[in-house]
């Protein structure tokens, strides 16, 4: 760890932080000036953007600076070349936008009305919460959070600050994920028994041969809170095959990869947005050939059995199935539910076409986003203690009201983890 | 440790009572420890192997380090399950302490310290309070993270005596632990840090007291906040907020904040204190321009009783912003008081608020919102409105609409209730709709309630459009689009081809009105009706077999491919058959609408290539990878350079795997 570089951003913030304290003085009675803080527009311009985390999962993302009640004003990440992608990116949308390593820079920036939150895991909470206190509306990819106390800490803010938080388990604003999760909440298949889940395996994560850290990449900021460890190409690396994705110190593997998607829509169809499991299983237990996690009704939540038809999520019921997959694709049997309209009297789940403009949307209503930071916190938890059973290699017992884990005061620890010098959480 | 915003103790339960400074105490402890442990050195197997695995924490060979990692992990947490045997953990923790006092490498300490995170206990922490005086920063870091991992409440201690002798950097990591650790204990040694003169440790001590959630603090905050330097202000502001500010100072950070967010969530405290004062606040903001701040407090006024009434009055003569702002309100809170409102607002011009309003009354409407919504409907068949009628949760509705089909003579009234009826999934629609569609009933209703029946149908309906379909019926055409819908939504398509087509094709009167039924078939494309297509292309001589050949090519799965390559690998295939397989193959490959794994797809398109009848046919399977997806290009190498050398496709060969980027030169298959 570089002490150098801590002693470089505390400086920094405190220059950052000077600009933001002198244009915030004002006096102790409402007028227009006042709550138009810092001369900043109103909703009828566009909103501010910003976007932190220019890596492969960015793309998305960068449509909506595009639009003409958007206006991107920076791009932020530690790779001096991402953020070249990213001031060209905004270039070829039409828009002129700053670039920084600092997302410091953004959050005391008054003028930045919302922020995309595009870094590894490991960095999802401290940017979310720190530009959240600064009054700013926060889209954050799945998995929300890397721990569980994370998840709450972020739950909290959100509520205490007022912000409109979205978080990307995009599958939600997909049609035939939305309509496998109605045909399942509103009882079309029965008492739901199991659900058999695909989420595929990365490689073990592994050490390299330490390399030199390549001129201009702040890789003491890029692994923040977590553990030092040697630089190589390998364990920073943004694909989808592992790079950091295969690393616990920065993500939750295929749990928060393909999870934070397909547990989120269990959730979903279970109607568990406010609660959660109450049991994991790691593969071997007792025999076991998967890994899997039961709710307190006994509905079985089963990962990567290979009985799931062709599809990403099978939902076996009393009375039939349902069968999801990206691309649109939805199987039920009886085979004409997926074709026939819900009753008035059934339960009609959240409708957004794309996660990213139903987020911009409620920045200006102020409505609810479809998957909401109380949403995005239950399912990280799955994906984090289906994680900590896969590495402690024994059950874990989850209390989803208290949202503890009981019965084993060690396993307890993995809620959360302490930071590293100098990436403190803000709260 | 947080939990749901509020803080609770995770630590051990002791039975003595711990002093901060004193030490001496933890130290015996440590001894008694040690003499258990060396009690129970006879159980000591595991230690032997945890020896040997930090020596392997050095090993030049990088996996065997990966797997000394991994190992040491399993080996110390699975002495931790709750199961296990609490002497053998403790054992093994001794010796995890011990190896730390020899003379370990750099990354073997590292990784025990880690470890000792993870699975250390109150024993663990004299040694590890050793590392904390470390000139080394890696491993004074890690062994900060251990003790502040470790719920024993010793560890408080030691950490204070650290921070203590800190450099203000670390300092602010120390009393970051202290809020990880959720110890209220440690308020007393955070209190003093908001006097010093780094705005850095003053914010994160705040922070840190916000988080500890001590009231009795709040005092200090307050004076802390009159002297903030720069930096600090919105931290020492925001933990006033979180332990326990009056209406008063809510009230007054609302207009002096140093930040919006602060402000806001001097709002959402103030609601709570003093809904009187947030209601004249609120006033005072809905009469300010435009701003940020401003839209986020109507937000949240909206989800507060006390405060939605004042937002609710006159919201016809809002701007639009705040128009879109409140209904978003009404939706969520679901307001049903506000439904006259709200239908006032459909006469917006702005198009996104009369959009929301006519959302709103689907989800909290009642009998109005149901009349002015069907006359919308009525007028302009609008998507929207129709949604929303769709959601109305009214008993009555249904009746009305089923009144209107049965008797109304109005066919415009008759075609809007259908719709509805099926969009409302009614109950006793089907059985309604499928009366009305047998002939004597007037053509227009037929065609309206096979329209409805797309969503709803039955195999009886589906039985009796096809049997429209072969008998000449008036309402011919409209039932092939209708059945072919209802197919599609019916799925099953083995059950539809043997219950409702073969049926209908032997009462066919000859093979043109077969082709009729044959040509939406598609909708039934399964295993049972792909067998009897691949039966009529080998009969040369079938009538039907050009009207098969043209729904073969419109499947909507790739198992259609094997008819295909079956076809072209016929001697004396002809050049129609050729043309036929080759578009068919062309469209499983470019269009979206046919299921498949697309690595499968280029398997039969190798096979295709391998059977080829002709060069230019072989020529047109390679070209249909010149513009390769990302994902399809792991795989094209292994599936076309069998054909580099192939003189008929080796320069169309060449151009495709030219196509691919080196880094996905070759995945195995």
């Amino acid at each position: 760890m570089s002490s150098k570089k801590i002693i470089k951003r505390r400086s920094f913030l405190k220059k950052s932080a000077a600009i933001c304290v002198t244009s915030s003085v004002a006096p102790m009675i409402l007028r227009a000036e006042i709550l138009g803080l810092n001369g900043r527009v109103g909703p009828n311009s566009r909103i501010n953007l910003a976007y932190v985390g220019i890596g492969k999962q960015i793309g998305a993302h960068f449509s909506i600076a595009g639009r003409q009640d958007v206006q991107a004003l920076w791009v932020c990440d530690v790779k001096p070349e991402a953020r070249a992608y990213g001031l060209s990116e905004i270039k070829k949308r039409g828009g002129e936008c700053k670039a920084t390593p600092y997302y410091e820079d953004i959050v005391n920036d008054p003028s930045v009305d919302a922020v995309v939150v595009c870094t590894p895991d490991h960095w999802h909470a401290a940017i979310s919460i720190a530009a959240m206190r600064a009054g700013q509306d926060v889209y954050v990819e799945k998995p929300m959070t890397l721990t569980i106390e994370e998840g709450k800490a972020m739950v909290t803010a959100c509520e205490r600050y007022g912000r409109v938080l979205q978080v990307g388990s995009m599958q939600r604003s997909n049609s035939a994920f939305r309509k496998a999760a109605e045909l399942v909440r509103n009882g079309y298949i029965g008492k739901v028994k199991e659900v058999l889940v695909g989420l595929g395996n990365f490689p073990q994560p592994k050490l390299w041969a330490e390399e030199p850290i390549p001129k201009g990449f702040d890789y003491d900021r890029w692994l923040g809170p977590a553990p030092y460890e040697p630089y190589s190409s390998k364990r920073v690396e943004g694909n989808y095959g592992g790079g950091w994705r295969c690393y616990w110190d920065y993500g939750s593997r295929k749990n928060g990869d393909w999870g934070a998607h397909h547990y989120d829509i269990v959730q979903w169809a279970l109607g568990r947005d406010d609660s959660g499991p109450v049991a994991f299983y790691p593969k071997e237990h007792e025999g076991a050939q998967y890994h899997s996690f039961e709710y307190d009704d006994g509905v079985k939540v089963i990962r990567d059995h290979g009985d799931r038809k062709g599809h990403s999520i099978r939902f076996v019921g009393s009375e039939g199935e349902v069968m999801v997959s990206r691309g649109g694709r939805i199987a039920t049997t009886p085979s004409d539910l997926a074709g026939r309209p819900l009753k008035p009297s059934d339960v009609h789940l959240y409708v957004s076409h794309k996660q990213q403009v139903n987020w911009v949307e409620c920045i200006k209503s102020r409505a609810t986003p479809i998957c909401d930071v109380n949403i995005g916190h239950r399912t990280a938890t799955i994906c984090q203690l289906a994680g900590i059973a896969e590495r402690l290699k024994r059950p874990i017992i989850w209390d989803p009201v208290a949202e503890q884990i009981v019965g084993d005061e060690y396993a307890r620890r993995w809620q959360d983890r302490p930071r590293r010098a100098g990436y403190e959480l803000p709260v | 440790m947080r939990v749901a915003g509020k803080i609770v103790h995770v630590v051990r339960v002791t039975s003595c009572q711990f002093d901060y400074f004193n030490l001496f105490y933890m130290k015996f402890k440590f001894l008694l420890s040690a003499v258990c442990s060396l009690s129970t050195l006879s159980i000591a197997l595991s230690a032997q192997n945890l020896s040997e695995l930090v020596t392997l924490l050095d090993s030049g060979e990088m996996n065997q380090r990966t797997e000394a990692r991994n190992s040491i992990q399993q080996l110390l947490t699975n002495s931790t399950a709750p199961t296990a045997d609490a002497s053998a953990r403790m054992v093994l923790e001794q010796e995890a302490l011990q190896l730390l006092q020899s003379d370990l490498s750099h990354s073997a300490q590292v990784w025990l310290l880690r470890m000792l995170e993870l699975t250390g206990s109150e024993a663990s922490i004299p040694v590890i309070a050793g590392y904390l005086n470390s000139p080394d920063t890696e491993l004074r870091d890690c062994a900060r993270r251990a003790l502040v991992a470790n719920p024993a409440p010793e560890a408080n201690a030691v950490l204070y005596q650290a921070m203590l002798r800190s450099s203000d950097a670390e300092k602010r990591a120390y009393i970051d632990g202290f809020a990880f650790r959720g110890d209220g204990r440690a308020v007393k040694a955070i209190v003093p840090l908001l006097k010093s003169d780094d705005a850095d440790t003053i914010a994160l001590a705040a922070n840190a007291l916000a988080l500890l959630g001590e009231s009795s603090v709040y005092s200090e905050l307050k004076l802390a906040r009159t002297n903030a330097p720069e930096g600090s202000r919105a931290a020492i502001e925001l933990a006033m907020l979180a332990l326990g500010a009056d209406a008063s100072t809510c009230k007054s950070l609302i207009s002096s904040a140093a930040n919006v967010g602060v402000a806001e969530a001097a709002f959402v405290a103030l609601i709570k204190k003093d809904t009187t004062e947030a209601v004249a606040v609120l006033q005072a903001v809905v009469d300010e321009a435009p701003s940020p701040l401003r839209t986020a407090m109507l937000g949240t006024a909206m989800t507060a009783p006390a405060l939605q009434v004042n937002l609710l009055k006159n919201l016809d003569s809002r701007t639009p912003e705040d128009q879109l702002i409140i209904l978003s309100g009404i939706l969520e809170q679901k307001i049903t008081s506000a439904e006259a409102s709200v239908i006032a607002l459909l006469s917006s011009e702005v198009k996104a608020v009369r959009k929301q309003a006519i959302f709103t009354l689907g989800v909290i409407g009642g009998s109005a919102s149901f009349s002015t919504l069907y006359s919308l409907f009525l007028n302009e068949f609008e998507t929207d409105v129709s949604n929303a009628l769709a959601m109305l949760d009214l008993a009555a509705i249904d009746n009305e609409l089923f009144k209107i089909v049965e008797n109304s003579p109005d066919h415009k009234q008759v075609s809007a209730a259908t719709q509805l009826l099926a969009m409302r999934n009614a109950e006793g629609a089907t059985d309604l709709l499928n009366r009305m569609i047998a002939p004597g009933n007037s053509d227009d209703l037929r065609v309206e309630c096979m329209k409805a029946l797309e969503v709803l149908g039955t195999l009886e309906s589906c039985q009796a459009m096809a049997q429209f379909i072969v008998s000449g019926d008036s309402v011919k055409r409209p039932a092939q689009n209708s059945l072919k819908r209802l197919c599609l939504n019916y799925g099953d398509p083995d059950l539809l081809w043997n219950s409702v087509f073969v049926p209908a094709l032997n009462t066919a009167a000859n093979d043109a009105i077969r082709a009729d039924l044959l040509v939406i078939a598609d909708a039934v494309a399964g295993d049972d009706f792909l067998a009897y297509i691949q039966k009529k292309i080998f009969d040369i001589g079938s009538p039907l077999r050009p009207t098969v050949l043209k729904t073969l090519q419109r499947w909507p799965h790739m198992e259609a491919s094997e008819v295909w390559l079956e076809l072209i690998s016929t001697p004396n295939v002809s050049a129609n058959d050729i043309k036929a397989a080759q578009s068919g193959l062309e469209r499983m490959v470019k269009s979206k609408k046919v299921e498949g794994w697309e690595k499968l797809k280029l398997d039969q398109i190798v096979f295709a290539v391998e059977k080829a009848p002709t060069p230019e046919f072989k020529k047109a399977m390679v070209n249909l990878y010149l513009k390769p997806n990302g994902y399809i290009q792991h795989y094209l190498h292994d599936a076309f350079e069998q054909f580099a050398d192939d003189p008929d496709i080796s320069s169309e060969v060449s151009a495709v795997l030219a196509m691919v980027p080196e880094s996905k030169v070759r995945r195995k298959r």
